[in-house]
Order: structure tokens, then C-alpha cells, then sequence
């Protein structure tokens, strides 16, 4: 089998297009459901503002006294 | 069931949403639904999966609804969020399973056919994801490199080299497997 042959043969493994069912109420669950998910980067600011207060618990009275 | 207490972020104007309102949404999503279903389906080869990553997809569209830019078209923005959907799939999906065909590829097929036809959908499925996506795209679906490139915000040059690698690695695949491509 040459490179056309192979090329010819990929080409007969195309995938049908469009889905079976409509998926507007699986998109409308996924958002009601679904709360705003932490990123990474929430996640490792809530970790360093953790890290902080166990460092240094003296912060806290700081932080509480002003607000 | 829409839920109306989504909080409003940025894009908003006097507690209002701008960039995106629910009704605006379900109609694009009503336009788009089978052209981002279709590219999905393609890119991972596995229709059950491709509803949940449309799902997904559009999900992530509303959640970042105060990027959307009404002035430029819908498509190519979420078939960029599609394609990188896609590609997490591929990067954590299970290799070596059969994959879809259509209807009358399997129909057309004899016995020797599909035993080559699976070989070849397992070549397929090994190869990284990256070169997956466009090898099926290009390969098998004969997306142009152009709508390629755009999708997956990568270089023309990038998809044709990724496209000629495939082609190695997919040539080299089927020897171990003892097909002579």
C-alpha cells in the first residue's frame, strides 16, 4: 500500500456529522448544576492566603480589626 | 430551569449583561449546535463522547460569555473552545479502543477491509493528541489546512508539518503492526 493508497483509505473513515439528539437541556443542567468551578489560580491564592495566616497568625487580628 | 441568578461579570453594564444574554445564547447555540457537535465528533472519533464535549464546549462559552465579541463571527471562537475541549479528551482518553465509522464505510467493508480499517483506527488513535486532531481532520475528514490552523490558533506551517509527521508516524505504526503502507 503506497501513501495514496493509505490516504484513500483514511478518507473512507469520516465520521457522520451532527448529533442525535438535541442538547440544549443537557447545556442548560450543565450550567444551572454547575457552579463556577476554581481555577488553579484561585486555588493557589487561597493556599498562599492560608499559608500566610499560619506563618504569621498575628495578621489575622490585623485583618479583623479593619474590617 | 435557565438560571436567572448567574451572577453578572465583567461586560456588564448598570447590573445588565451586554456581551451575552441567555436568548441570544440559545439562538447561537441553536445555529452552531451541529457545526461544533460535527468538528468535535471528528477531531475525537467517538459520538457519545463528542455530546458530552458540545455540552462542555457550550458550557465554557457561557462561562466566558464577556469574551464574546458580537461584532465578529460566532464560529471560529467556539470552534477554538471546541478544539481545545477536544484535545483534553484526546490527551486523557483511553487509546487502543475501536473506533466510529459510518454506516457505509462499515457496510462497505469485507472482512480483510476491516481488519485494515481497524489497524488503521488504532494507528490513529496512539499517536499524540496534537497529531491526532489533525491527522483526522486533514487526513480522514479533509478539513483545510487554513480552517485547521485557525481552530486550534496554531501557524499553517504547524499544520502541514504536523500533517506530514502524522503521516510517518502512522506509516510506522502499521509496519510494527505488520501492515506494509
Amino acid at each position: 500500500m503506497n501513501d495514496d493508497e493509505l490516504l484513500k483509505k483514511l478518507r473512507g473513515m469520516k465520521m457522520p456529522a451532527g448529533p442525535e439528539a438535541d442538547l440544549w437541556d443537557r447545556v442548560q443542567h450543565r450550567i444551572a448544576e454547575a457552579p463556577a468551578r476554581f481555577s488553579a489560580w484561585d486555588w493557589a491564592i487561597a493556599a498562599a492566603a492560608a499559608a500566610v495566616f499560619l506563618l504569621y497568625p498575628e495578621l489575622a487580628a490585623a485583618l479583623l480589626y479593619h474590617l | 430551569m435557565w438560571p436567572t441568578a448567574l451572577p453578572c461579570r465583567a461586560g456588564c453594564l448598570g447590573g445588565e449583561r451586554v456581551s451575552l444574554d441567555p436568548s441570544q445564547f440559545e439562538s447561537l447555540f441553536r445555529a452552531h449546535q451541529a457545526d461544533v457537535y460535527g468538528w468535535i465528533a471528528r477531531i475525537v472519533r467517538d459520538r457519545g463522547a463528542a455530546e458530552d464535549l458540545t455540552v462542555e464546549t457550550f458550557w465554557r462559552v457561557w462561562r466566558h460569555r464577556e469574551r464574546y465579541d458580537a461584532s465578529r463571527p460566532f464560529l471560529p471562537w467556539v470552534r477554538r473552545i471546541a478544539s481545545r475541549v477536544a484535545i483534553d479528551h484526546l490527551r486523557h482518553a483511553p487509546r487502543l479502543v475501536g473506533l466510529e465509522r459510518t454506516p457505509e464505510a462499515r457496510d462497505a467493508a469485507n472482512p480483510e477491509g476491516q481488519s485494515l480499517q481497524a489497524q488503521l483506527e488504532n494507528a490513529i488513535r496512539s499517536l499524540p493528541a496534537k497529531f491526532q486532531a489533525v491527522a483526522v481532520l486533514s487526513l480522514v475528514e479533509e478539513k483545510a489546512p487554513g480552517e485547521i490552523a485557525e481552530a486550534f490558533e496554531i501557524p499553517l506551517a504547524t499544520v502541514k508539518t504536523r500533517r506530514a509527521r502524522a503521516i510517518q508516524m502512522l506509516r510506522r505504526k502499521l509496519e510494527a503492526m505488520g501492515v506494509r503502507p
